[in-house]
């Protein structure tokens, strides 16, 4: 038996009965939920292409499974990526109920976690740009609910993605056919201008992020932060597949000053939009453009466990994002105004919390790998440390301003009724935050030994 | 010969830009679809290039049904005029790109790099113009049929041409999607 295989059988029958229980209101979310943790845990720690016993049947699980002539394969470096993919699921599918995703959101974001799941693990890696934009489909049908106002902010995801996969489907043909590396630098420089394209794409670098802004005013909130954060840990999955598959394009230059440039440039971007909104949904995404910017320059450091640092700021971006989402799921009834914290206390408390998580405040789930990276970054980087300091600073006095506004007496839309069951997962959820913020130690070690390649 | 189904590809391309009902726009890119099938046997079997048409009659397939569900209203956001201007203007810069193989695709023919620039560049326009999402769909697959002229000569894999083939249909199904279950963008609301 294969294990990508069975991976694939479990997640099609999930999303098949899924969409027959989708008008359940917690069920599809509990299945959900605990079969992508099932899987996830099961991708990380099976023992794969060894003979073993359970329940004295005697057993084989294959890494590579062969499917129309190319390999599905689970090695080392994809199993973190997939197994923290479903992880990401598992949690998501557990607490979604509570924000009224939609209908459509737990069939459709199994498919979407699948059809990335296989982006990570084909051979040839050029596939996983044809996977990549059948992924953005099924984002875009999360983004957009049956009955919801389909609009262009939406559809720009799925212009960006169709561009993105034509420049690395050619990039993947110049690197695995032609053998293009640095000793033919004319190709050199192509390979790396198109797959730059692709990637600033799969990072949201801007200006390629514009779908992000747009959608948040009009979606679900807790549906952009799933679709925001599969997307964009799957970019960063890929990235660093290439720098780690081709020895020359990690050794190159160019390919560090571009990181570098792109990440100073996400975080300056991020950071001045965020503090200059007046829509809270919107400074969420420009928070989480300048936390992305920060995993860029970990990647960039020149530090041995630079990439490490970029996993982990990953893994807690869920955390952070979720936390945001849910929060500001629930608190859209008050319309986000003047003194929407005193109609939904919990749920702005909680969403506001995800922001300052996503900023790397001290005390929350951010904070811990961010402060890592900035004891760590050498001299020479000293200009990214101080950048990093500037963010948070600024991002810190754009919350209390939020805050002040929230929660000051004013005229929210309506009473929001805090029913125990969101009441419980956003307790939940905020307790996780505080908890990898105060006690790190708890999951540092964790990451680095399971997601980390 | 050769030629004849660059000048079909041209003519279809322009006229997604001119035409305004959607069910003429579904014909239309039926015949773009049969075009980019015959320049692909250029340089691909016959039976292998047949999986071009096969996936283009199911993406208009599932367009026209679409359609004939959902009768949405022609979408004109800009004037026919100015319409035809663009598509004058962008055509013939295509294919003066198209005069040299641009893409630097090895063993690529005159015709074929030619259509690619075209459909391509019609694409993107398409993309400019247009707010729907049948249209920008249709966009999206006039832009991807161009890139595919040109890259299956350098990756003729049927896994490949398959996989190609499911992001048309898969278009096709987001577009109706977004038609006939989800409620389309207000004219006030439907920009950014």
């Amino acid at each position: 038996m294969s294990a990508p295989a069975l991976v694939f059988i479990l997640i099609a029958t999930l999303a098949v009965a899924t969409l027959g229980l989708r008008r359940r209101a917690y069920l599809p979310f509990a299945i959900a939920g605990i079969s992508c943790a099932l899987i996830g845990l099961f991708v990380l720690y099976a023992p794969l292409d060894t003979a073993f016993s359970l329940f004295g049947l005697p057993l084989r699980l294959e890494s590579t499974w062969q499917i129309l002539g190319r390999a599905s394969n689970l090695d080392a470096q994809d199993r973190a990526a997939v197994g923290f993919l479903f992880l990401v699921g598992a949690l998501f599918f557990s607490v979604g109920w509570a924000a009224a995703p939609g209908r459509s959101f737990v069939p459709t974001g199994l498919i979407a976690l699948g059809l990335l799941a296989g982006a990570l693990t084909i051979e040839p890696f050029l596939f996983a740009a044809i996977f990549l934009e059948l992924a953005a489909m099924a984002c875009v049908l999360i983004l957009i609910p049956p009955g919801s106002r389909s609009e262009r902010g939406e559809l720009n995801l799925l212009v960006l993605y169709t561009m993105a996969m034509m420049a690395i489907l050619f990039t993947g043909w110049l690197l695995e056919n032609v053998g293009v590396t640095s000793v033919t630098p004319e190709l050199a420089l192509r390979v790396i201008l198109l797959l730059g394209l692709g990637f600033v794409i799969l990072l949201f670098v801007p200006p390629f992020h514009y779908w992000l802004p747009n959608a948040a005013q009009r979606v679900n909130p807790f549906s952009l932060a799933f679709v925001a954060i599969i997307l964009q840990s799957s970019g960063m999955f890929l990235l660093l597949r290439f720098l780690d598959n081709f020895v020359w394009m990690r050794a190159d230059p160019r390919i560090s000053t571009a990181i570098q440039a792109a990440g100073v440039w996400m975080i300056l971007f991020g950071t001045l939009l965020a503090i200059t909104q007046i829509s809270f949904l919107k400074f969420a995404v420009y928070v989480l453009l300048a936390d992305i910017g920060v995993s860029l320059l970990a990647i960039d450091s020149e530090l041995a466990t630079g990439t490490e640092i970029a996993i982990g700021m990953t893994s807690v971006r869920v955390i952070s994002l979720g936390l945001w989402g849910l929060g500001a799921a629930l608190m859209s009834k008050t319309g986000y105004s003047s003194g929407a914290g005193r109609k939904a206390p919990l749920a702005t408390a909680v969403g506001l919390m995800g922001v300052m998580s996503l900023a790397g405040f001290p005390l929350t789930a951010g904070f811990p790998w961010r402060w890592t990276l900035l004891t760590q970054l050498p001299e020479a980087s000293r200009f990214g440390a101080l950048l990093m300091v500037f963010s948070t600073a600024a991002i810190l006095w754009a919350i209390v301003r939020w805050a002040r506004v929230f929660f000051e007496l004013g005229s929210a839309e309506s009473d929001v009724d805090e029913d125990l069951p969101p009441t419980l997962a956003l307790t939940l959820m905020a307790s996780a935050c505080l908890l990898l913020g105060i006690f790190p130690q708890l999951a540092i070690p964790w990451v680095s030994a399971n997601l980390s390649p | 010969m050769t030629w004849v189904p660059v000048v079909l590809v041209a003519t279809t391309a322009f006229g997604l830009i001119i035409v305004e009902r959607p069910g003429f726009q579904i014909g239309i890119l039926a015949v773009q679809y049969a075009s980019v099938a015959w320049l692909s046997s250029l340089a691909l079997p016959p039976q292998v290039a047949a999986v071009k048409v096969v996936a283009g009659m199911i993406t208009s397939g599932v367009l026209a049904l679409t359609v004939a569900g959902s009768r949405p209203h022609a979408e004109s956001v800009a004037g026919r005029t100015f319409r035809v201007i663009a598509a004058i203007l962008i055509m013939t810069a295509a294919i003066g790109i198209g005069q040299t193989n641009w893409m630097r695709v090895p063993d690529i023919r005159q015709e074929a790099i030619m259509a690619a620039s075209i459909l391509m560049s019609m694409g993107l326009l398409q993309l400019g113009l247009f707010r729907s999402p049948l249209r920008v769909v249709i966009g999206l697959i006039t832009l991807l049929s161009g890139f595919e002229i040109a890259y299956s000569v350098i990756e003729p894999a049927l896994a490949i041409l398959a996989l190609l083939a499911s992001v048309h249909i898969g278009l096709a199904m987001v577009a109706s999607y977004l038609t006939l279950v989800a409620r389309p963008a207000g004219p006030a609301e439907g920009g950014e």
